[in-house]
């Protein structure tokens, strides 16, 4: 991995059509500026991570559905017994 | 209107009745309408968000609050403004929920809750930046009662 030092307005060029610009530094984070052809696709990595976790849970069988509702059910009855019985 | 859904069948609902996610979910941007139905009366802990612009989508959400109190989500200015409130706390927050055939094996994404404003039936699911909530955390780090891990290190986090 390539680790540079930049400071405000300067910038790097990634091949021919590629330039980020260091914007602003602050203590929360740092803008930058992205200069590239429109067939790149740029996008936090947060948000393509957001996207799989997403795509991984959808629409579990039905029959996971109720167990897992029915398991849930015992375990917030049995804390409330726990919670009842120090309660007392 | 009605909707065949997998759980349920045929259910009647009415526009009331629907959460709007103006820019959908991730992943799921043109799907902006869902219901919420509870798979049992009286126990919200669990909820299935139904898409209803396709039926084939649905998400298994649980309450945060009911397996974790302590989750204290922080909004950003910009996203408490898109849900008109003031507060980070006025919101409803549910939590996608990945089933494993173990439920304690189940993970919860605490790092991208679908917020949703009760009073106006309108939602956005957000990334918590600068959080130490991450994209799956084992539900047992939490339920387990002899654990002393209640899921606030990264113990149960493979983020």
């Amino acid at each position: 991995m390539l680790v540079l030092r930049r400071k405000k307005n300067e910038s790097i060029l990634i091949g021919n059509d590629i330039r980020i610009t260091i914007l602003e530094c602050a203590s929360d984070g740092i803008r930058i500026a992205i200069d590239a052809p429109k067939q790149i696709s740029i996008i936090r990595e947060e948000l393509s991570q957001a996207e799989l976790a997403n795509k991984s849970a959808i629409s579990p069988a039905s029959s996971s559905v109720r167990s897992f509702q029915a398991a849930m059910a015992r375990h917030t009855q049995n804390t409330d017994a726990s919670m009842s019985a120090q309660s007392e | 209107m009605t909707i065949h859904t997998d759980y349920y069948g045929e259910v009647e609902y009415e526009k009331e009745d629907l959460v709007f996610f103006a820019d959908g979910l991730f992943g799921f941007p043109e799907l902006r309408y869902y219901l919420p139905l509870y798979l049992e009366d009286g126990d919200e802990s669990v909820i299935l968000m139904q898409s209803t612009e396709n039926p084939d989508i649905s998400f298994v959400t649980m309450n945060p609050m009911s397996f974790y109190p302590d989750y204290q989500p922080c909004l950003k200015p910009e996203e408490l403004s898109i849900l008109s409130a003031q507060d980070s706390g006025d919101l409803s927050y549910y939590v996608i929920c990945v089933m494993k055939e173990d439920y304690l094996d189940n993970t919860v994404n605490l790092k991208c809750p679908l917020v949703i404003n009760p009073g106006t039936r309108t939602g956005m699911q957000v990334i918590l930046e600068g959080s130490h909530y991450g994209f799956q955390h084992r539900l047992g780090s939490f339920v387990n009662a002899d654990s002393e891990n209640r899921g606030d290190t990264d113990a149960g986090s493979t983020t």
